[in-house]
């Protein structure tokens, strides 16, 4: 009612004159309204609040600043600092700088006004942010004559500085200084002369300063000059680099990675030429990154390295071969094939091996057929040339890489050497042929098992360790990351870790279910994920998984869990005392602030009076048998969540005949089922074995359109009496329910209305079954029969149809078997 | 004075060193960790500024033979006393231990200064250091303001010193959600096979999370201050504010007068790898806007994005709080491709074109190395200070919640005086950079 009533009254208003403010409201009222509003979540909300204060600007600034106390207990100054930093961030933006003065003089006066010191600062501070922005004054520069002098007495760092101040001052004769600094033994002070020459004027003006006389500078400077011509990709003097590649020492391995950084055509054939020999690592490093075209120069020296390590008597040098070939195969350098193929197929074993490692980099779809006969007739490279293979096909699609494979599986001598291959096309159908093999006793299709990027082959690995523990710590690492990549599902993620948790037996595969436990931000794998808390072991990855869900999980958590586990979690990480490890106690801290503890439900003192008993009050389930993992307590109520592989149904741990039931219940998703069972035995479904099922059900969601029966809406006693219906509290709200049964009687109440009021026995003229003993009864508004309608006592239960439900404040007042 | 370690090793670069040390092969092949020697010649020293958090990590509270630690400062005397103990623990040496940094500064025997502190003192430090003829290894994000990265670029250049600013990811490791090092990304880029403009998106959703929970809180309650905290120098150049528990040591980063929390956090860890793979290490965006709630002038709060634009139409996304990315977002994206979390690309067999294209440029990536060699680091004063001022300019365009204009080659925003005094932030006296 309030809330419309104000709306008019703006609409009314906001059509009268602009004044001091369109609604006319004084200047206390403007900065009432805007100060409840603080802080702006958006910027629409915040151009109209900040519109109004620098409408009423400067009196609107001076009355918030007059709110702020100085700093002590229960001081909430917030508010008014949000719209005090909000204000002058909006008159700074040029669109509304025209109240910009009139917000400044609202805050010198207030400054003036003030005699906090924080205060003060605070409003001084925002009339700063008001002001002209002036460039902070260049720092004085040394006197040119100290400079110089500096620079021959100097230490290190005050020559720098000298140079930079000579150089800066006199660009023109930045080149001789260079030069000067050539000379010098001091390599800090030659390259920091080197660098600011250069930005001042530029590297090509260095150029010859630089190079000049570069063959009579001492080995040390020739290193600064390479490694500068080399930043700086100067080709220009080439003849330099190539001379100082023989140079030896530093020189060389600067003038190495100076051709690397320049690339182009000149160096190449240089480069490739040292993959052998004391200067190979720089080398091979230089080209890997070689900016040109030098797959013929490697060809060439591939060819040639071969030739030479064939002919090599002792046969001990291979490492210019293998340098040449680590570097083709690092660029893949497909027109090297043909030598590969020769080194495989040459008498010299080692030679051989080289070339089947390498395989892998240089072939295409037109190697399948050879490479897959390589496979099917080596066994001791079964993995060099599975390597190859799945290089060969992997540009083709899953199901063509699955084809191209089996089609080399039909006429190989040894099926196995494929197995490998075949995981990795990823197919459903190389799941299937490998869970085959495995059934018919092969070990090796179990471990190719675990290379298959698909998450058919979960189930497979799952069983396998579960059937022998020797293979657990094979098989489930890859069960858990199959997991984590492919189950969606975060219950059935929580669910499948659980059990990985159950089965592992080592300290690596307990973290890394841990870890993966961590990224499923639910209520139960937190609880799961706690248990390990004491774990020594795991504790570590337990805490971290813990703080995670925690501060990821939208789920509600009990707080008695919550605070449990995340002190000891803290209390972990501050006894491991890294500095990550901190920020995490901090971020704990945090979370706990946010959380806060619930009250238990209490039974009103009438209900007393009359005799009821409280069943679920939030804390515990102990009045309570059946589903205890489907059905937990959390802050308060009680939530039912589908817990994957539990049975759904929660029961009283007393029977009852008469009574009345009172509940509050809520939906948090749409379309919610559930319902509870009366007078029911444990493990049957109420709706027909016991009495009746009292449907709890969020009908309205639009699943249900069209197609619902009337006696399936909230309330209704299922199946036999329709109940009127009603129109749910939005998600999220409590509603309260009552049903009073009393001999066949059956009264339901939601939220104060009376919804079914009615007698099953009359509903059904007293045929709770088909008198013909058939399966259809036309006496049920169901058609079905209810053999249990007319049990004379049972259980009361919660039938589980699935989560999104939360249920509070269950009470119960027994009115006896009499009736 | 005497002869600093550093002025050794300078002259020992030629004449004295070569005539002094023994061949290295004689001890053990240099690299190798398990057998390495160093020539004293070679030995460097480093001190610590700030050992509460990241200076006592694992990766930093270290001393080997190539470089040992020798003193450690902290304004917390318990943080200091657990050092200098775990030193003698650890390393078996007593720590030179220093209250006021500038004593750690001015001590011969150190040659590397570590900067680990919260950031608003990181410029400060850094340009100190520089003056002294020191060289500079400095936690990110590397300064607190761009005025104050300017200045450590203009210091660490006029004095000569070698500066490395400590994230990683654009040379080595693991680079977050995309599974991969930064390389083969950089090969992507460079082989235009994605086409131009680019657009980055860092969020959850690409495997780049933003902490959110740095952020600051309001109303806090003054506390009297512990009695091994030096406040008044913890907050150096900040404003004077109540101590309370919250705005020091391990969540300081929620206060803009220390840094700007999630963003400063990780900021430059994501940005400065996209900086490297685009090209524009000495580049910078012109546009910068914001989508968040309003800001408090002092607590830091979330954002939901914050969108960087270049002159040339690249753009980096930052996807924050609440932000809602509909199916699968993609980390990079071109005109012609996009590659989603785990180097997942749209391009087919993408990897094949890749491998057969030249490694990037290798770049200088051992510290120790660049200072005996006076190279510049891969993660330097410069392309640290530009990455920096990308995070930079995400805080100011916050705190003034609105879009910003920028000039990259003044690095000032254009027309905008409030934004510009946000460049330059005053200190409080007697501080001054």
């Amino acid at each position: 009612m309030k809330k419309i009533y104000s709306i008019l009254l703006f609409l009314a208003l906001s059509v009268a004159v602009y004044a001091q403010d369109a609604r006319q409201r004084t200047v206390q009222t403007v900065v009432a309204d805007v100060i409840a509003a603080m802080p702006a979540q958006n910027s629409a909300d915040f151009a109209t609040q900040m519109a109004d204060l620098a409408a009423t600007a400067p009196q609107s600034v001076v009355e918030i600043a007059k709110k702020l106390k100085p700093a002590g207990t229960g001081v909430k100054n917030a508010v008014y600092e949000y719209a005090l930093q909000g204000l002058v961030s909006y008159v700074n933006d040029p669109a509304h700088s025209a109240k910009k003065a009139d917000v400044l003089k609202g805050l010198q006066d207030a400054a003036a006004a003030c005699s906090d010191t924080y205060n003060k600062g605070l409003l001084t501070s925002l009339q700063r942010m008001l002001g002209e922005y002036v460039a902070p004054e260049a720092e004085a520069q040394m006197p040119l004559k100290e400079a110089k002098a500096l620079l021959k007495s100097g230490k290190t760092h005050e020559k720098c500085l000298a140079a930079w101040t000579l150089m800066n001052a006199q660009p023109a004769k930045a080149v001789k200084t260079v030069a000067s600094a050539l000379k010098s033994d001091d390599k800090i002070f030659r390259n920091s002369v080197i660098s600011n020459a250069t930005k001042l004027l530029g590297a090509p003006a260095l150029v010859p300063v630089l190079t000049g006389k570069f063959k009579k500078l001492t080995p040390d400077a020739k290193v600064d000059v390479l490694n500068w011509l080399g930043n700086n990709k100067i080709y220009s003097v080439s003849g330099i680099i190539n001379s100082a590649l023989g140079e030896g020492g530093d020189v060389t391995k600067a003038a190495i990675a100076a051709a690397g950084k320049i690339g182009g055509a000149g160096f190449a054939k240089s480069l490739v030429g040292m993959l052998g020999g004391e200067f190979a690592g720089g080398a091979l490093t230089a080209l890997k990154s070689y900016k040109g075209d030098i797959k013929e120069d490697v060809k060439e020296a591939l060819g040639a390295a071969f030739a030479k390590a064939l002919e090599s008597k002792d046969g001990k040098d291979y490492s210019t071969l293998g340098n040449i070939l680590s570097l083709a195969s690092a660029r893949k350098m497909k027109n090297v094939a043909p030598i590969i193929y020769s080194m495989i197929g040459c008498d010299n074993g080692t030679i051989s091996y080289l070339g089947t490692k390498a395989l892998s980099n240089f072939v295409g779809t037109e190697d399948i057929a050879k490479v897959g006969a390589l496979l099917d007739g080596n066994a001791a490279y079964v993995n060099e040339y599975s390597d190859a293979l799945k290089a060969a096909i992997h540009t083709l699609t899953p199901a063509e890489q699955y084809s191209k494979v089996s089609g080399l599986i039909k006429t190989a001598k040894n099926v196995s050497n494929f197995y490998s291959v075949l995981a990795s096309t990823g197919t459903d159908e190389a799941v299937s042929d490998l869970e085959n093999a495995y059934n018919n006793g092969s070990a090796a299709a179990l471990a190719c098992l675990t290379g298959i990027d698909n998450y058919k082959a979960a189930p497979i690995l799952l069983k396998a360790a579960k059937e022998n523990a020797s293979t657990r710590n094979t098989l489930l690492p890859r069960y858990i990351s199959l997991v984590e990549q492919y189950e969606n599902d975060l219950e059935k993620k929580r669910y499948s870790l659980g059990e990985v948790l159950s089965l592992a037996g080592t300290k690596d595969l307990k973290t890394q279910a841990l870890n993966a436990l961590a990224g499923v931000p639910t209520m139960k794998a937190f609880l799961l994920a706690g248990k390990y808390l004491d774990d020594k072991d795991v504790s570590y990855a337990a805490a971290n998984a813990v703080k995670n869900i925690a501060s990821k999980s939208k789920e509600e958590i009990n707080y008695t869990d919550f605070k449990n586990f995340l002190t000891k979690a803290a209390n972990v990480f501050k006894s491991t005392g890294n500095a990550d490890d901190g920020y995490a106690v901090s971020e704990i801290d945090q979370i706990l602030e946010a959380a806060e503890p619930f009250t238990p439900s209490q039974l009103t003192d009438e209900e007393k009076k009359q005799g009821f008993e409280m069943l679920f009050d939030g804390t515990n389930l102990d009045k309570w048998q059946g589903d205890l993992e489907g059905y937990i307590p959390v802050n308060g109520a009680l939530y039912v969540s589908a817990n994957y592989g539990s049975t759904g149904n929660l029961y009283t741990k007393k029977e009852y005949r008469n009574f009345v039931y009172r509940f509050e219940f809520c939906f948090l998703r749409e379309g919610v089922n559930n319902g509870v069972g009366v007078r029911t035995p444990m493990g049957v479904d109420a709706a027909y074995d016991g009495m009746c099922e009292v449907q709890i059900l969020d009908h309205d969601a639009p699943a249900y359109d069209g197609w619902l029966r009337e006696y399936q809406v909230h309330g209704s006693v299922y199946g036999v009496i329709p109940a009127k219906r009603i129109v749910h509290k939005p998600l999220g709200q409590w509603s309260t329910e009552e049903i009073r049964v009393e001999g066949d009687r059956i009264k339901v109440t939601v939220n104060g209305e009376v919804i079914v009021d009615g007698n099953i026995r009359t509903a059904c003229k007293g045929h709770n079954v088909a008198p013909d003993g058939s399966s259809e009864n036309p006496y049920t508004v169901d058609h079905r029969n209810h053999p249990g309608m007319f049990n004379r006592k049972g259980y009361i239960s919660f039938c589980g149809h699935g989560e999104g439900l939360k249920i509070r404040n269950v009470r119960i007042l027994d009115l006896g078997d009499k009736k | 004075m005497a002869q600093s370690r550093r002025d050794f090793i300078k002259k020992a670069g030629l004449g004295i060193g070569a005539l002094t040390i023994l061949p290295r092969e004689v001890f053990g092949k240099m690299g190798d960790s398990s057998s390495k020697f160093v020539a004293p010649s070679d030995q460097m020293t480093r001190g610590i500024i700030g050992v509460g958090g990241i200076g006592m990590s694992n990766l930093h509270f270290v001393s080997d033979e190539r470089c040992r630690l020798v003193a450690v400062c902290d304004v917390d005397q318990k943080h200091l006393d657990n050092a200098v103990q775990k030193g003698q623990e650890r390393f078996g040496t007593k720590l030179q231990a220093y209250h006021d940094w500038r004593d750690l500064v001015h001590d011969p025997n150190v040659d590397i200064v570590h900067i680990a502190t919260p950031s608003h003192w990181h410029g400060l430090m850094a340009v100190e250091a520089a003056k002294t003829g020191k060289d500079i290894f400095c936690e990110k994000p590397m300064t607190r303001t761009i005025g104050e990265g300017q200045k450590v670029v203009e210091a660490v250049n006029k004095y000569g010193s070698i500066f490395r600013l400590d994230t990683w990811f654009r040379f080595k490791d693991t680079f977050y959600g995309l599974g991969t090092t930064v390389e083969p990304l950089k090969k992507l880029v460079d082989s235009g096979l994605l086409g131009w403009p680019l657009t980055v998106r860092i969020s959850g959703a690409t495997g780049f999370a933003w902490k959110f929970y740095w952020t600051g809180r309001e109303n806090l309650e003054p506390q009297p201050v512990p009695k091994e905290l030096d406040y008044d120098m913890w907050l150096g150049p900040a404003p004077v504010k109540p101590y309370h528990p919250h705005r020091v040591h391990q969540s300081f980063r929620g206060y803009w007068d220390y840094e700007s929390g999630g963003l400063g956090d990780m900021g430059q860890h994501y940005i400065d790898p996209v900086q490297y793979f685009l090209g524009k290490d000495n580049d910078l965006p012109v546009k910068v806007e914001v989508d968040a709630p309003m800001q408090h002038p002092d607590a830091v709060g979330i954002w939901r994005s914050i969108t960087y634009t270049y002159a040339d139409g690249c753009k980096i996304i930052l996807e924050g709080e609440g932000f809602e990315s509909s199916g699968k977002v993609p980390y990079l994206e071109g005109p012609n491709g996009k590659v989603y979390k785990g180097f997942e690309c749209t391009i087919p067999n993408v990897m094949d074109v890749i491998n057969e294209l030249p490694d990037p440029e290798p770049r200088q990536v051992d510290f120790l190395d660049c200072v005996k060699n006076r190279q510049k680091f891969a993660l330097n004063e410069e392309n640290g200070h530009h990455s920096c001022t990308i995070v930079n300019m995400g805080s100011c365009a916050l705190r003034l919640g609105r879009t910003l204009n920028f000039d990259p080659d003044k690095q000032l925003f254009i027309n905008d005086d409030a934004a510009n005094l946000l460049i330059n932030q005053p200190m409080r006296a007697p501080w001054s950079i």
